[in-house]
């Protein structure tokens, strides 16, 4: 059994082996094809993930997590078996989860007899966790600020205040990231955990009175986009001016601070801003271009009825 | 190492201030997170007081360990309290074990910080004071080692006696060593240690004779005691008893290659286990061996067992090639087997090296009616 997932989507194909109680390999490769996974289906349930949730990236993951030592003393293999089968869970799980989303790359099944592994993910489960996990990032997005809200220490009086809270591993973890500059999003990569699961921590350490969250910067594409779409043309250019001012190479602010200009009435001030893109990027020359000769159309057009 | 920052420094102590009274795993994990941060004393106070608790994880151990030499790399977070997996953690991160490791391995610093932690518990309190006592008396700190034997001794364990007589041995008080013994001697026969450390102070202290049967008590209650074997052959051979010497010399040999006449006890508290540790300053396993081996080639030698001897001084000679008492006991046994030539040029080394000894001076006579007399030394 093969194919490209662009007919079929590894959700389809875990589903049918697991309806099958289908057991063997499943080889899957994604977009980059130097990077094929290997999962072991034993009667229809991944039991074994590899390279992502092999004993090696567990290894690798417990020491990166400061669960584990480098040292043999302290080494992984120290380490209790609940504390790396959670974590190999885990790891199996964001990689799965990411594996489900892919549209190009292609899978091959070779069924045979497969021995018991540490894993044990039925498909159906996955694809519940994957929605579920979808659902909590959306409430957290909507509670976090898209999570572009940075977390701060609150005040020394209120961290040293409260009961004792407990904390686990990965809130340590983030306190020591915590520098007053990085978002949620941005500490989620920097940890290399799922941002959802950094995110509720965030949550939960901002009810524990030892972090607060400060305002995320404004967004001056985002906050001219919205003023654009409500015909607010002068304050959308405005907000434009002033990005393009502080960074002349983004090029998609000085597209649409043509936009913005056009809206305004001011053509020649548009052209002046797609110019300016063309420059900035190179690359679509050609969309710049096409603009910038209807905006020159538009100002003879109003010259000559002026004339 | 830096200084933390004001705002990283007040951080730490708000949270120090918040979870002082939290489990071990949350301190362990404060003191990681206090490290990280660069406040360094924070770190130190916190991970003391988190190890002191019942249940510390491994991991506050290393964090403990590192920051006690400085080290603030690869700190490890201890797995949070109450899940599953606390229960399958490695137990070997209590305070009285890991301060003996410590302290056997000479990171002075942290067995002191687990010794401390360990005075806390109960069952331990008393062989920590006197693990504490020991690392003291090592550093010379002679008043804390008595505080510490002090009150180790309100339960004192046999260990707690033997470390404290060796102490004062150690110091020139050998009277007070051996009163010390004479009492605790009825309270804990049978003690293979006590009975060998009252026999080994008695053949230091001259009198062999008195040490005979102490040394032998202990080698009834542990035959494989090679430091009692030794030291009751060399009371024999002092005695003369050249036959007695060889023969418990020979069995300490099948014990041990290596006479270590003094060492300090340390109970690590898990089953009774003793570990023991050569004091740091003590004449060295090699010195103490090399008399051993010296005493039994005279014994040898005495009884006419000349290979044997010539073996054993060729022993010490391979390890010092300049010893004088074993050149000079190898030329006699070398002159008796009539190897005139071998033995004059062991006595004339002897006379090289050794200068104006007694011993140099000997071996100059003989050396001079060796070449004179190539008789002298025939076997009658």
């Amino acid at each position: 059994m093969h194919g490209p997932l662009s007919e079929i989507s590894l959700v389809e194909v875990l589903q049918l082996l697991q309806r099958g109680r289908r057991s063997g390999t499943l080889r899957v490769t994604g977009p980059d094809p130097t990077a094929p996974r290997t999962l072991w289906l034993r009667d229809g349930v991944v039991v074994a993930l590899e390279p992502e949730a092999s004993d090696a990236a567990v290894d690798a993951g417990l020491v990166a997590r400061a669960l584990a030592s480098e040292e043999a003393a302290d080494g992984p293999e120290t380490v209790p078996p609940a504390i790396r089968d959670a974590l190999r869970a885990r790891l199996a799980s964001t990689a799965l989860g990411t594996m489900l989303h892919w549209s190009r790359g292609r899978f091959d099944f070779s069924e045979g007899p497969v021995a018991p592994g540490p894993l044990g993910v039925s498909p159906d489960a996955l694809v519940f966790e994957v929605v579920e996990s979808e659902m909590r990032r959306v409430d957290l997005a909507a509670e976090l600020d898209e999570f572009r809200a940075v977390p701060v220490f609150a005040p020394d009086e209120v961290i040293a205040t409260g009961a004792i809270p407990t904390l686990e591993p990965l809130d340590w973890r983030l306190l020591d990231a915590v520098d007053g500059v990085r978002n949620i999003a941005a500490l989620a990569a920097a940890l290399d955990e799922p941002l959802d699961a950094v995110a509720e921590r965030v949550r939960w350490l901002r009810a524990a009175a030892i972090l607060q969250l400060a305002a995320a910067p404004p967004d001056v594409a985002l906050e001219a986009r919205a003023a654009l779409e409500a015909g607010r043309y002068d304050e959308a250019a405005a907000l434009l001016r002033a990005r393009v001012a502080a960074v002349p190479g983004d090029g998609e602010a000085w597209r649409t601070l043509g936009l913005a200009e056009v809206g305004a009435g001011r053509f020649d001030r548009a052209i002046g801003a797609w110019e300016a893109w063309r420059a900035a990027e190179p690359t679509r020359a050609e969309e710049a271009a096409s603009l910038t000769r209807a905006a020159q159309t538009m100002v003879e057009a109003l010259r000559d009825g002026r004339d | 190492m830096t200084a933390p920052r004001p705002r990283d420094a007040a951080i730490v102590a708000a949270l120090v201030r918040r979870l002082g009274e939290a489990d071990a795993a949350t301190l362990a994990n404060l003191a990681w997170f206090a490290a990280r941060r660069g406040a360094i004393p924070a770190a130190l106070e916190t991970i003391r007081r988190a190890v002191a608790l019942p249940g510390a994880s491994r991991a506050a151990w290393r964090t403990l360990e590192r920051l006690a030499v400085g080290r603030t790399d690869q700190l490890l977070l201890a797995f949070p309290v109450g899940k599953a997996a606390r229960a399958a953690e490695p137990t070997a991160a209590h305070p009285l074990p890991a301060a003996v490791a410590a302290h056997a391995q000479g990171a002075l610093a942290v067995a002191e910080a687990c010794y401390w932690a360990a005075t806390g518990v109960g069952a331990d309190a008393a062989a920590a004071w006197n693990g504490l006592a020991v690392l003291h008396e090592e550093r010379g700190e002679r008043v804390a080692a008595d505080e510490a034997w002090s009150r180790a001794s309100a339960s004192p364990t046999m260990a707690v006696l033997h470390d404290r007589a060796l102490a004062w041995h150690r110091r020139g008080e050998s009277r007070h060593a051996r009163a010390l013994l004479a009492d605790a001697l009825p309270r804990f026969t049978p003690s293979a240690s006590l009975c060998y450390l009252a026999g080994y102070l008695a053949y230091v202290g001259g009198e062999a004779a008195a040490s005979i049967p102490l040394l032998t008590a202990a080698i009834t209650v542990d035959p494989t005691l090679a430091r009692a074997h030794f030291t009751l052959g060399l009371a024999h051979e002092r005695l003369g008893a050249h036959t007695l010497a060889v023969e418990a010399t020979r069995q300490g040999l099948q014990c041990s290659p290596w006479f270590v006449p003094e060492v300090w006890l340390l109970e690590n508290g898990h089953g009774g286990e003793v570990v023991e540790i050569p004091p740091e300053q003590s004449a060295g396993t090699a010195a103490a061996t090399d008399e051993v081996l010296l005493a039994l080639g005279r014994a040898l030698l005495e009884t006419m067992l000349l290979g044997e001897a010539l073996a054993v001084f060729d022993q010490v000679l391979v390890r010092q090639p300049a010893h004088t008492a074993a050149l000079f006991h190898r030329g006699v046994v070398l002159a008796k087997l009539r190897r005139y030539a071998d033995a004059l040029a062991d006595w004339e080394t002897v006379g090289r090296v050794d200068g104006e000894s007694s011993l140099a001076a000997m071996s100059r006579r003989h050396a001079r009616s060796a070449r004179e007399l190539a008789t002298l030394f025939a076997v009658a």
